[in-house]
């Protein structure tokens, strides 16, 4: 994790394990450890404006907490598939329409993440490498700039 | 140290706007200098995944929303080329119904379908707009046209600016293949080829104004004198320089009115192989209900664009992407009647929209009526954008119906920022006049979307380089460019007579 450059260890760790929770992919994805989704969630948090990444990465934390503020006994990190699994649906569902929106985003970024790492992208059905040799070959045979 | 140019116009933005305007200008006999924030992108920058291509071509990797009584992500471009870099190259005219109401309501008479056919004809013929085959069109337009032909509803292949396209399936995050023509590939390399002078990576930072007249541009580490400046930084960005300057003030309108086409999109699993990545993803619409300010059109893309607008978490939202290439997506896009604002807060933009009941009843038929094509299609799920309604079965549409539904409840984009500068004859009701000129102002040109004063109902990239090429037409002291016989006419709407 030596080549972050806007999140902590800590929060590349929070947000692989929210990921995990989000995009359920084993057994038959990868996990998330062994695609590049974090790297690209620090990469994505680099180009952004700072009160966004100042934030999503508060709101890391805030989901690595929520388990406690619901009434479990332990931080997010610390539950096992089925807790987390639980603790998933519990924020889905929340009451408060603004916590929900907030669940939304952070959605939306751990599944942009995860799926858009070349291997995920494979097991889809979709070869970015193939579709952009495609084009680079076009451009080459009919002089495209 | 400052470098200091002198020119007859600086144009600020690349965009449909800017780029346009600049290139007629230059190949008129006027030196340009044309100033861009962004970077320029060569097509090998981009790498056909479209997470990594938000991240590094979309303005704030993406990020830009609105805030209001339901988020609305809003992405733009930046670079070379604007928003048209990342669009999905539909080209439609301006419907004569809207033009007349300009004429109407805001005293736009002169920007009649007359006036503007040559313009319209001219552009173009610049970005090579021609109509998608169905070859092309690929199978997530073949079920939705199968669909509409079963309703009867009226549709067709969308006309688009791309030449040799291969269907990459990837127009929004950066064409793969330089088939999309977009401003970086047409318009802008041809203004350069004219003798303008374009800096990339430069902000524009302040107009020279003395006498009441625009006498430069200050930016970063250059200063342009000239007598002619081109605001097109975009519908939320130019009325936030043009306030910065102090500019534009006069009708109170600057930085509101802002229309933003708010769209969603409705999938459906099929029996069928799909494969939405192959094919133009922006390749058919459906204009039955355009008279009701709905309109339907393409919206498909890669896994990972797919995964962040599928519904679900968890387990059911890795089973439906295991199902990837059996999916389908339509979009939604409503010509809104709600009107937002921008403005500045602690020098960032702040896009205020709050999507209306009216808006909000559109969305909710509109998704109804997705619904209905998608069963007449075959379907054999629809996933819904609504919240509490995420999964129709069996040719279901009562849980629909039956829903009362909220802004908030729809998960929502939009495409098409327009009307923060809005255009109005009248000087105490809009920030410029039909001709582009800021009004109480000599020499100060605004060229994009802000200046579009309502909602289009269609995409707006054609009216805006139409509007940016008459502009530049305009300065020059050229006739109308009549030569430019019409040779098409994308955009004739169904139900809107």
């Amino acid at each position: 994790m030596s080549a972050l450059r806007a999140i902590t260890p800590r929060e590349a760790s929070i947000f692989a394990c929210v990921t995990d929770a989000l995009v359920a992919p084993e057994p038959v994805l990868p996990p998330v450890r062994e695609t590049d989704a974090v790297l690209f969630f620090d990469d994505w948090l680099a180009r952004s404006p700072v009160p966004n990444r100042i934030g999503l990465r508060a709101l890391l934390y805030a989901f690595e907490l929520s388990p406690l503020l619901t009434g479990g006994r332990t931080r997010l990190r610390r539950l096992d598939a089925a807790g987390r699994a639980r603790w998933l649906h519990a924020i889905e569902h929340v009451r408060q329409p603004q916590v929900r929106l907030v669940c939304k985003l952070v959605k939306g970024a751990a599944q942009l993440a995860y799926y858009g790492d070349d291997g995920v992208l494979a097991r889809c059905g979709y070869d970015a490498d193939a579709n952009l040799r495609r084009g680079r070959e076009l451009r080459r045979a009919e002089g495209r700039p | 140290m400052t470098e200091r140019l002198r020119a007859d116009a600086c144009v600020i933005g690349t965009g449909a706007g800017g780029a346009p305007v600049a290139k007629e200008l230059a190949e008129g006999g006027m030196s340009v200098v044309m100033l861009e924030e962004g970077p320029g992108f060569t097509t090998d920058d981009f790498d056909a995944r479209p997470r990594n291509m938000i991240s590094r071509i979309y303005r704030d990797a993406g990020q830009v929303t609105t805030v209001g009584n339901v988020p609305i992500v809003l992405p733009l471009g930046r670079g070379v080329g604007g928003t048209t870099m990342i669009n999905s190259g539909t080209c439609f005219r301006t419907p004569a119904r809207v033009l007349e109401m300009w004429s109407e309501r805001f005293g736009l008479d002169e920007l009649n379908p007359g006036e503007l056919d040559p313009y319209y004809s001219r552009v173009e013929r610049e970005i090579g707009v021609s109509q998608v085959t169905p070859e092309l069109a690929g199978n997530n337009a073949a079920v939705v046209k199968r669909g509409a032909d079963a309703l009867g509803w009226h549709g067709d292949y969308l006309f688009r600016n791309a030449r040799g396209c291969v269907g990459s399936g990837v127009c929004a995050f950066g064409c793969p293949t330089s088939a999309k023509q977009h401003m970086g590939l047409t318009y802008v390399p041809r203004a350069v080829a004219a003798g303008a002078t374009l800096r990339t990576d430069t902000k524009a930072r302040r107009i020279v104004m003395r006498g009441g007249r625009a006498r430069g541009v200050e930016a970063d580490g250059l200063s342009v004198d000239c007598d002619h400046v081109v605001v097109a930084c975009g519908s939320i960005y130019t009325p936030l320089f043009l306030r910065r300057q102090g500019l534009g003030l006069d009708s109170g309108e600057l930085g509101r009115n802002l229309a933003i086409h708010p769209a969603t999109g409705v999938r459906a699993l099929f029996a069928e192989e799909i494969d939405m990545a192959r094919g133009v993803p922006q390749s058919y619409y459906i204009d039955e209900f355009a008279g009701e300010g709905i309109m339907f059109e393409g919206a498909a893309g890669p896994p990972d664009y797919a995964a962040m607008s599928f519904p679900f978490a968890g387990e059911r939202h890795r089973e439906l992407m295991l199902r990837y290439k059996n999916i389908a997506q339509f979009g939604l896009m409503v010509s809104d009647s709600s009107r937002g604002f921008v403005r500045e807060r602690f020098g960032h933009a702040e896009i205020r929209y709050d999507l209306n009941a009216e808006d909000t009843a559109r969305f909710k038929r509109g998704v109804e009526l997705l619904a209905e094509l998608y069963w007449a299609a075959g379907a054999e799920v629809v996933y819904t954008p609504v919240e509490g309604v995420d999964e129709l079965r069996d040719g279901e549409l009562e849980p629909l119906r039956r829903r009362r539904v909220r802004p908030r409840d729809f998960t929502l984009m939009a495409f098409h920022p327009l009307g923060t500068a809005r255009a109005d004859a009248r000087p105490d009701r809009g920030v410029v006049d039909a001709g582009l000129r800021l009004h109480g102002c000599q020499g100060v040109y605004v060229a994009d979307g802000s200046v579009v004063p309502s909602s289009l109902g269609v995409n707006p990239q054609l009216t805006i380089m139409a509007l940016s090429t008459r502009l530049g037409y305009s300065l020059l002291g050229k006739d109308v460019p009549l030569e430019e016989a019409s040779r098409l006419r994308p955009g004739g709407l169904a139900g809107t007579a």
